[in-house]
């Protein structure tokens, strides 16, 4: 290593080091912000209690972390009325966000009116399944500290669950509008240069087909590699949303050139896969 | 994945979105150098927030009740979750659902009861008759699927079964008879161990031992 990139590798970990810390000192501040708050509420179970946990107005509002926090202490003392009743408060300030996630995840399918009503208030019953249990199990902790991520989460969760028993994880993608990158299309088009200076080539079945698929904007890039393996996303993501060379992707995730080509092929042959009905549609 | 493992990711991803909102633009490349041993699961949360997540509204204040079907909704995730009574008399739809909500794969469902995922599919569409399987098998998926004993022997159960758990919750026979058309096993539980191709010679030998223990 030059003395340049030892300057450079100094400068990144000092920088690393201090964002870190500004980091660690930001959680800190949020963890004691929420314990003042659960410490400041009045006594468990009483009038002033339950007119702060239903305060209606978002700005006066007890945060949901702190309202996790009180649902498992109801638990402790074995007061089931009391745990329900801050689940509803949960469930009711969440409920707008939930609805709009459940209508939005199935928005593509292809559904009659009274299927997808149903589809949607299933989801949505998935969804509060596994809210109710993560917000009951007091061994996870960042439900106290985070609720809006850790809700983030769960719905990846259940989605990705719901769409895989109902059949529909694959299908979906067969009916959206969206269109290969200019950067994927163009990596198929030309065969790749490997560092060694091989090239190699895609196996492009279909020329018509290629031409069918048009550029879409990068932002559409991480919808249409939700659906890949977890091992081949940060390859896609990486080489396609933010530019990086091959080379730069194996550094990055510390693994070899050739693996990074061979994930990229997998990941470029299950795109194809997943394009078929536009295929079909270029075929006429 | 352990609690650990969820929890440190779930930070990782937090700062990434704490930065988006804040309008940083994070670079991904910066997370997955810096943990890449948790690349996959950040890649994966990457692409599921900017599809999904990134323009959701947050919380609302508490306005007007919920509508009908979401009010159900919440009603039946609260009976089958907190009420214990509720849910020994709730019977298994599919041991995939039922999987899916211990965040476990087939494969690791496999693992844990000492068997091999061919056999597990063939549990999953009761393809094996109830009456070879060993009672030891019951108690470890009951274990694992964290449900009761007698709603795992139920989900194998046909109709006109042995003591029939079904009959004892369903008000007519003829009602499930008609909604629910039970499975038909095609083999027996010990046909399922010598035909498969993936469980270990040893392992088949363990589940030998068990059927000849308890009679089957």
């Amino acid at each position: 290593m030059c003395l340049m990139e030892v300057f450079c590798v100094v400068k990144f970990e000092s920088a690393q080091s201090k964002e870190s810390s500004d980091r660690d000192s930001e959680v800190t501040r949020r963890r004691s912000v929420l314990a003042d708050v659960y410490n400041a509420l009045p006594a468990f179970g009483s009038m002033a209690f339950w007119s702060a946990v239903e305060e209606s107005d978002l700005q006066a509002a007890v945060p949901l972390e702190v309202l996790v926090r009180c649902v498992r202490s109801a638990i402790a003392q074995g007061d089931d009325e009391g745990r329900n009743r801050i689940l509803e408060v949960i469930f009711q300030r969440i409920h707008m966000s939930n609805e709009y996630w459940a209508n939005s995840v199935l928005k593509t399918a292809p559904l009659q009116a009274d299927e997808r009503k149903a589809l949607v208030s299933d989801l949505y019953g998935d969804l509060c399944e596994c809210l109710i249990r993560a917000v009951i199990d007091d061994k996870r902790l960042f439900w106290e500290e985070n609720f809006q991520h850790c809700l983030m989460f769960e719905r990846k969760h259940v989605y990705r669950s719901f769409m895989r028993r109902e059949g529909r994880w694959n299908s979906l993608d067969g009916k959206r509008s969206e269109r290969i990158p200019r950067m994927l299309v163009e990596s198929l088009d030309q065969p790749a240069q490997l560092a060694d200076g091989d090239t190699y080539e895609l196996n492009v079945e279909d020329e018509k087909a290629q031409k069918a698929l048009l550029a879409v904007e990068q932002a559409e890039i991480p919808g249409l590699i939700l659906h890949l393996p977890d091992r081949l996303k940060p390859i896609v993501l990486l080489i396609f949303w933010e530019g990086r060379t091959e080379k730069d992707t194996a550094k990055i995730l510390g693994i070899t050139d050739r693996t990074v080509r061979n994930r990229l092929r997998e990941a470029l042959k299950l795109l194809h896969r997943e394009l078929e009905p536009e295929r079909e549609f270029a075929n006429g | 994945m352990d609690r650990e493992q969820e929890e440190a990711i779930l930070r990782i991803t937090a700062q990434y979105v704490d930065e988006v909102r804040a309008g940083q633009r994070p670079k991904v490349s910066d997370y997955l150098a810096r943990y890449p041993q948790y690349a996959g699961e950040i890649a994966d949360f990457v692409a599921y927030y900017h599809t999904v997540e990134v323009d959701l509204p947050g919380e609302t204040s508490i306005t007007s009740p919920l509508a009908e079907n979401f009010r159900i909704a919440v009603g039946s995730a609260r009976k089958r979750v907190l009420q214990p009574e509720a849910q020994s008399t709730h019977k298994l739809t599919t041991l995939l659902v039922t999987l899916d909500k211990q965040r476990l794969t087939p494969g690791q469902l496999a693992d844990k009861i000492g068997l091999s995922v061919d056999i597990v599919a063939k549990l999953e569409q009761r393809k094996i008759a109830a009456s070879s399987i060993p009672m030891e098998m019951y108690k470890r998926l009951a274990e694992v699927l964290q449900q009761p004993v007698r709603a795992i022997e139920a989900y194998f159960e046909p109709l006109s079964g042995r003591t029939s758990y079904r009959q004892q919750v369903a008000e007519t026979q003829v009602g499930y008879q008609v909604s629910e058309p039970p499975g038909i096993p095609t083999q027996s539980f010990r046909e399922a161990l010598e035909e498969s191709v993936q469980l270990s010679k040893e392992q088949k030998q363990t589940w030998y031992d068990m059927l000849n223990h308890e009679g089957l």
